[in-house]
């Protein structure tokens, strides 16, 4: 800066000149106009377009740059608020979905449809509700006072009885029943595996062994309303969760001649017809437990139950979305049933998809026409169960049920260590103490 | 044309720079901030102040400030950092108390991993007779081999009795480790009892202080015990009562170390020397 001020009073002194002598023109009028800055004493300014442009691409390149890796590094929920703001409709949300941005829903799982009641799974689109299908409904809950037991013999052969020509089969094939059952079942195989964990949550993990200790054997109800009623029925009751009471209801004119049981634990039946003929195959008496990749491959006997992975699953949207993890389920699941499908096939002469309905979760099952009226609900109170036979057996209300089942877990736990509890976790020794 | 160029040149470092300093020096302007503040000394209190109204300092503020190190050179804690691994092969009928009828075999399992802490705790006594102040058992399992035996394995947490040393001295250090098998004489491995791992134990302790001697500091973070059980057809060449379970040891040492002198492959070479001397 200088507070020379020379050439401002000579140009003042230039203009009281032209003033006197009444001249009003601009001196500098005829001459072009030059672009000039405050800062260059009336120098021309250059223009540099290579260089600002360059400035222009490196800043717009900078952010360019950091808001991806910045979108990148952003919070999943906040990507999801910006977005839905941003572009609340539907349509752009699902075009901008990762897997972890598609969640489960109340009625649709990973693995398919999980419907609570009153709902009521069937082969249809149209949601179907209890009172639809019957009347006098009265659920079981987990003190209802049952039948007699009466055991049934597992097949130890894996040949199922062969479906007659006149028989249409018939299936349901879930993976957990959403009503309680009154009793407790289970083997000494089972017994000793959940009291491996619960030893090993101690032994291994520090954890608290009297708070902690899960109990074996809880088994639940599902409903299955069957009215179909063209031809005699065989049916096949397919679960691969906890052992499931199966409750069937048969409409006026059902013939359910046949009920073979398949699941990965120990399953029953009740309200059975006069005439019709059970059996039930263990998953466990010819399959080891599963593991990753084991059932890929068609063998005879694989009689795990697998679901065809449908386009509806939230795990079939994820694995379409990217996710590794669900493309590795998905494709154990398609690979699962695929050797299913192939025994199932041979073993009764029709696939396994056939006259089936599948969900993941349900509480009642529909097999056949909604009917014209609703009909009378078999309750499961006074019933018979025909059950799979097995070590322990455990039926009574609730409390009692429980306690014993704890009382059995706490004995063996007690003869397993050798005395107290305590010998899970010694205590800690000092060198002064030696 | 000049002015332009040179506000070009200066826009281009006033931009880069950051980056330069982000990706070059930022990545330990943490450490430097913990290290020039770790050599921050206080003052000397004021002998007017009453010695009560001093604010305690924790010796080991320096470790709890850096969680990496924490569990291996914390020198009053058990850590999962440092444990020594044994491991104890039964018999099935040694599995069962005095008198006891044997169980359905469906529980066999059951029984072997809820009896193993009750034996696997006493190794304790030959951690705290040589390398430890106090021991405990924190992790134990039991599996069948394919000889029809029960064996179990146990991971016995220690605080150690010898001093560590002084990692805090050590300028841009990283954990370095190096394992070794500690040397037996003869072609028989050394029987399984009790002299024979604490011998062990003070054997792989004495090669930890030789490297503290050398580096400022060391800890002794594994000491596995492996069992292997002699063939009958071994047995009968030996004399009569030869212990069947033989047992190897191998130690891993940890210290803490500037990695530009002395790298994993320097321990390594270090510590075979000191284990296996000319």
């Amino acid at each position: 800066m200088t507070n020379d001020r020379r050439q401002e009073d000579f140009a003042q002194r230039l203009s009281r000149i032209s003033r006197e002598r009444g001249e009003t023109t601009d001196p500098d009028q005829g001459r072009a106009k030059r672009d000039i800055t405050d800062f260059d004493y009336n120098a021309p300014r250059e223009r540099h377009p290579i260089r600002n442009g360059l400035i222009w691409i490196i800043i717009l390149g900078a952010l360019g740059a950091g808001g991806y890796y910045g979108w990148n590094a952003m919070p999943q929920d906040l990507k999801d608020t910006l977005t839905s703001i941003v572009a609340p409709d539907d349509s752009m949300e699902t075009a901008l979905a990762t897997p972890e941005a598609i969640p489960e829903t109340e009625t649709m799982s990973d693995q398919g449809p999980t419907l609570q009641s009153p709902a009521v799974v069937h082969d249809g689109d149209t949601p179907v509700m209890l009172d639809n299908i019957v009347a006098q409904v009265s659920l079981p809950d987990d003190s209802t006072a049952i039948g007699d037991i009466i055991p049934i013999i597992r097949n130890a052969q894996c040949n199922l009885r062969t479906p007659l020509g006149s028989e249409k089969v018939m299936g349901v094939r879930i993976e957990n029943a959403l009503l309680p059952a009154p009793l407790y079942t289970f083997s000494n195989q089972q017994l000793a595996e959940q009291l491996l964990l619960n030893v090993e949550a101690v032994t291994q993990n520090g954890a608290d062994l009297v708070n902690d200790m899960d109990l074996s054997g809880e088994k639940t109800v599902l409903d299955v309303f069957v009215t179909d009623t063209s031809a005699p029925l065989y049916l096949v009751l397919q679960n691969m969760g906890p052992g499931i009471i199966w409750n069937l209801h048969a409409a006026p004119d059902v013939q359910i001649a046949h009920v073979a049981l398949i699941g990965s634990d120990f399953s029953g039946a009740a309200n059975l017809q006069p005439d019709t003929t059970i059996e039930g195959l263990l998953v466990g008496d010819f399959l080891p437990p599963h593991q990753y990749g084991a059932d890929d491959t068609p063998r005879d006997c694989m009689i795990r139950p697998w679901r065809s992975p449908q386009p509806d699953w939230i795990g079939s949207r994820k694995s379409e979305a990217g996710s590794l993890l669900y493309q590795n389920q998905m494709y154990s699941y398609t690979k699962g049933y695929e050797a299913y499908n192939r025994w199932f096939t041979g073993a009764l002469g029709v696939g396994a998809a056939a006259n089936t309905v599948t969900a993941r979760d349900a509480a009642h099952v529909l097999l056949g026409p909604v009917p014209t009226e609703p009909f009378t609900y078999n309750g499961l109170a006074g019933s018979d169960i025909h059950l799979m036979e097995t070590d322990h057996l455990l039926i009574g209300d609730s409390a009692s049920r429980h306690a014993a089942a704890e009382r059995l877990h706490q004995d063996l736990l007690t003869a397993a260590i050798g005395g107290d509890f305590s010998a899970l976790n010694p205590p800690a020794m000092e060198r002064d103490s030696q | 044309m000049i002015g332009g160029r040179t506000s070009f040149v200066i826009f281009l470092l006033i931009l880069g720079l950051p980056v330069v300093v982000l990706n070059y020096g930022g990545l330990n302007v943490g450490g430097w901030i913990s290290e020039q503040t770790a050599q921050y000394i206080p003052e000397a209190p004021d002998p007017a102040v009453p010695e009560a109204e001093i604010a305690v300092a924790d010796p080991f503020q320096w470790l709890n400030d850096r969680p990496a190190l924490r569990d291996t050179f914390i020198p009053n804690e058990m850590t999962g950092a440092r444990y020594v691994q044994v491991e104890k092969i039964l018999n099935p009928e040694e599995l069962l108390l005095a008198g006891e009828q044997a169980p359905d075999a469906a529980f066999l399992e059951l029984y072997a991993a809820a009896r193993a802490p009750a034996q696997l705790i006493p190794y304790c006594s030959e951690v705290v007779a040589t390398i430890g102040t106090s021991c405990d058992l924190v992790y134990s399992q039991a599996r069948e081999n394919r000889e029809g035996k029960w064996v179990m394995d146990g991971r016995l947490a220690y605080v150690p009795a010898v001093d560590l040393g002084d990692p805090s001295s050590v300028e841009n250090g990283q954990l370095i480790n190096a394992r070794a098998t500690l040397p037996y004489s003869g072609d028989l491995r050394p029987p399984n009892d009790t002299e024979t791992r604490a011998a062990m134990l003070t054997q792989a302790q004495a090669v930890c202080d030789t490297l503290r001697d050398q580096l400022g500091n060391c800890v002794l973070t594994r000491v596995s015990f492996d069992v292997h059980e002699l063939w009958i057809t071994d047995l009968e060449a030996l004399p009569a009562g030869t212990n069947p379970q033989r047992v190897e040891a191998s130690a891993e040492y940890t210290v803490y170390a500037d990695p530009m002198q002395l790298d994993a492959n320097g321990l390594a070479t270090l510590v075979s020397e000191i284990v296996n001397p000319e």
